[in-house]
């Protein structure tokens, strides 16, 4: 079942390659355009999952969890991933140390269930840590917020 | 320059303190990003790349290659203890290094993968001081047709190398190069796939890719695991192998060193595939292979040489035609272009005290390393000790400012986290990571120089054949591609011929 849902996405981003590649100018093969390697790759990658296609078809994988999944372990997964994708949308708006500060919690308490007061000591002193040791020491561009940190 | 007199100077070059500072951060650095598992080389060398604008071209180049070579080295203390690859080179490893440990004999483990990295690690350097010079000059007589010849052989190996499904490989090497065309196109500068945007004008980042691919992917799959370290509890004791070990690993590690620097070289090889076909190799000339698997010390000299002589063999597509071999190398390419320096033939003579001072430096990195992974192994085995809880945010938070310590676009980050969901999802449905990346980085120049060929021939794809080396690539590409369809059929008929002499 995985391995069909798989072929299946890939083929449908290959065939949206092929028809967005259309839209560019072509060429020839001995004089081609910006369009001619996109649609020829996308051509190529959807002849390639079509044939994955068929052969998860034709040999049906046992499904179940691939690689080792612990209880819980899905909830932890959409747990970090939904506060990684969070941190990306109030980062501008908040700043690198406080947005941080937010998104260690998160993390510190989701998957080991640090406790309160340790997480909360853990991601302040990251958060500053990360201040010093990027922005004042190895000199990265982080964002500022409001209040200039 | 003949190669004494380069490496003399090299060695000058690279005794200066700021190099020689940058010599050991990179490997102290990289000894520390092998011993931790979920952050690799690449997504160290990508994060770090931002630190070096300030710094000289020399020494940053000699940082991050310091970063390649030590995570090589730090890889195989956490197969050892933990029985898991610290990085993805060093999954053999755990096959035998995790018996020996268990039979209270990670001290001579250790030992013997330390001293087979330093020994595989100064072959694989002075292989590269020995070859790259003729390389480069040979290289010279190479225009668009014979690049986009050799990156058509690189292409074949990335999909015939891979370890998993050959249709799956094929699959990611095209999807990346279609990645690849995203941007402006190189010849008309006719926007592609920009969706309209800024971000993508320039293309698809590849730190922002690698970082999600390799890094943030694989942090998702151990929180999922609920990854627990548990090192394993023994005293380490005799960390200087017996003479005996000397004996069983000599041989393994001599082939080890020959086979990684000879792999490494090839495009689409990288240092992982060497560490396998020398554990098979080694395997297959014991005389005792039913020792392999349960603490074979063969098992353990061997694919941890390969990997570190694979180190060097993999700078001399770099640093003589410009043409990066494998994914770290494409990090390393992007280094050299930050500081304004084209690798390829006419490095050896623009830059002479770029190219000596980082192979000298290798010399210097190594020697460190053996120090730093063997006396100071417990500091080392301290970190391992280190719960996932807590690394793993640590590692995140590395990844975010990496990202946006090179671009300063929220979108970039937002990029690299999307690459790490679609890389997590690889990973869980077989799909691997590095032919994509590979056939990103590669993608472009094969573009740039067919199109190139075709305006110098006028149209005509002949160009491909009638250039001797580029013929010759050709000839080497469609081999790879027939030869293994072909070979059982020919073995089958020399057997039947052999079985039926009247036939």
């Amino acid at each position: 079942m995985r391995e069909l849902a798989a072929a299946v996405v890939l083929l449908a981003a290959a065939l949206a390659g092929v028809v967005e590649a259309s839209r560019l100018a072509l060429g020839r093969i001995v004089a081609p355009g910006p369009g001619f390697f996109p649609f020829a790759l996308a051509l190529g990658l959807a002849a390639t999952a079509t044939l994955l296609v068929a052969r998860a078809l034709r040999r049906p994988q046992p499904s179940g969890p691939a690689g080792p999944v612990s209880p819980g372990g899905r909830t932890r997964l959409l747990t970090v991933v939904g506060a990684l994708f969070g941190y990306a949308a109030v980062l501008g708006g908040l700043g690198f140390v406080v947005a941080t500060f937010l998104l260690m919690v998160v993390l510190f308490r989701a998957v080991e269930s640090q406790r309160w007061a340790v997480a909360l000591a853990a991601s302040a002193s990251s958060a500053i840590l990360g201040h010093l040791l990027f922005k004042v020491w190895l000199g990265v561009r982080l964002p500022p917020g409001p209040w200039g940190f | 320059m003949d190669p004494v007199a380069g490496v003399a100077y090299g060695f000058a070059v690279a005794l200066q303190p700021a190099n020689l500072a940058a010599c050991f951060a990179g490997v102290f650095v990289g000894t520390l990003v092998g011993v931790l598992p979920g952050l690799g080389p690449v997504a160290t060398m990508s994060l770090l790349l931002p630190v070096t604008f300030a710094m000289s071209p020399t020494a940053s180049i000699i940082m991050l290659a310091g970063i390649y070579y030590g995570a090589m080295y730090g890889g195989s203390t956490t197969s050892i203890l933990v029985n898991i690859p610290g990085e993805a080179a060093s999954v053999v490893t755990c096959l035998d290094g995790y018996q020996m440990a268990r039979q209270g004999r990670a001290g001579p483990a250790l030992g013997i993968a330390a001293f087979g990295s330093f020994i595989a690690g100064t072959l694989g350097v002075l292989g590269l001081m020995l070859l790259a010079p003729p390389l480069a000059a040979a290289a010279l007589r190479f225009g668009p047709p014979e690049i986009f010849t050799l990156l058509l052989l690189g292409f074949t190996l990335v999909t015939y190398l891979g370890s998993g499904s050959r249709l799956k490989a094929v699959a990611m090497a095209l999807a990346g190069m279609f990645l690849g065309t995203i941007g402006l196109d190189p010849v008309t500068g006719a926007p592609r796939f920009t969706l309209g945007t800024a971000t993508l004008s320039d293309g698809v980042g590849l730190v922002p890719m690698i970082m999600g691919l390799f890094g943030i992917a694989e942090v998702l799959l151990n929180v999922e695991a609920g990854l627990k370290q548990e090192v394993f509890r023994t005293r380490i004791r005799h960390l200087l192998p017996t003479r005996q070990d000397w004996k069983d690993s000599a041989a393994p590690i001599a082939r080890g060193s020959a086979l990684g620097f000879v792999l490494g070289i090839l495009p689409g090889v990288g240092a992982i595939i060497p560490t396998f076909v020398s554990y098979a190799l080694e395997k297959r000339l014991s005389r005792r292979p039913d020792t392999f698997g349960r603490g074979a010390i063969e098992g353990v000299a061997g694919p941890e040489s390969a990997n570190n002589a694979a180190t060097g063999g993999a700078m001399i597509p770099l640093l003589t035609l410009g043409i990066a071999p494998n994914v770290v190398m494409a990090v390393l390419l992007g280094a050299f272009l930050i500081h304004g320096v084209q690798p390829g033939p006419l490095m050896l003579r623009e830059h002479p005290d770029l190219f000596w001072g980082v192979v000298a430096s290798m010399y210097l990195g190594n020697a460190l390393l053996l120090v730093l992974n063997l006396p100071l192994i417990g500091l080392w085995v301290q970190i391992l000790r280190v719960p996932y809880g807590v690394l793993f945010p640590l590692i995140l938070l590395i990844c975010v400012v990496g990202v946006w310590g090179v671009s300063a676009n929220v979108w970039d980050v937002v990029l690299m986290l999307a690459f790490g969901v679609v890389g997590y999802l690889m990973r869980k449905t077989g799909f691997e990571p590095a032919p994509l990346v590979l056939a990103f980085v590669l993608g472009r120049l094969a573009e740039e120089s067919i199109r190139q060929s075709l305006l110098l021939s006028r149209g005509s794809l002949a160009i491909l054949v009638e250039r001797p080396i580029a013929g010759a690539f050709l000839a080497a590409t469609a081999a790879m591609i027939l030869l293994p369809s072909l070979l059982p059929r020919l073995r089958a008929l020399v057997a039947r011929a052999a079985a039926d002499p009247g036939a």
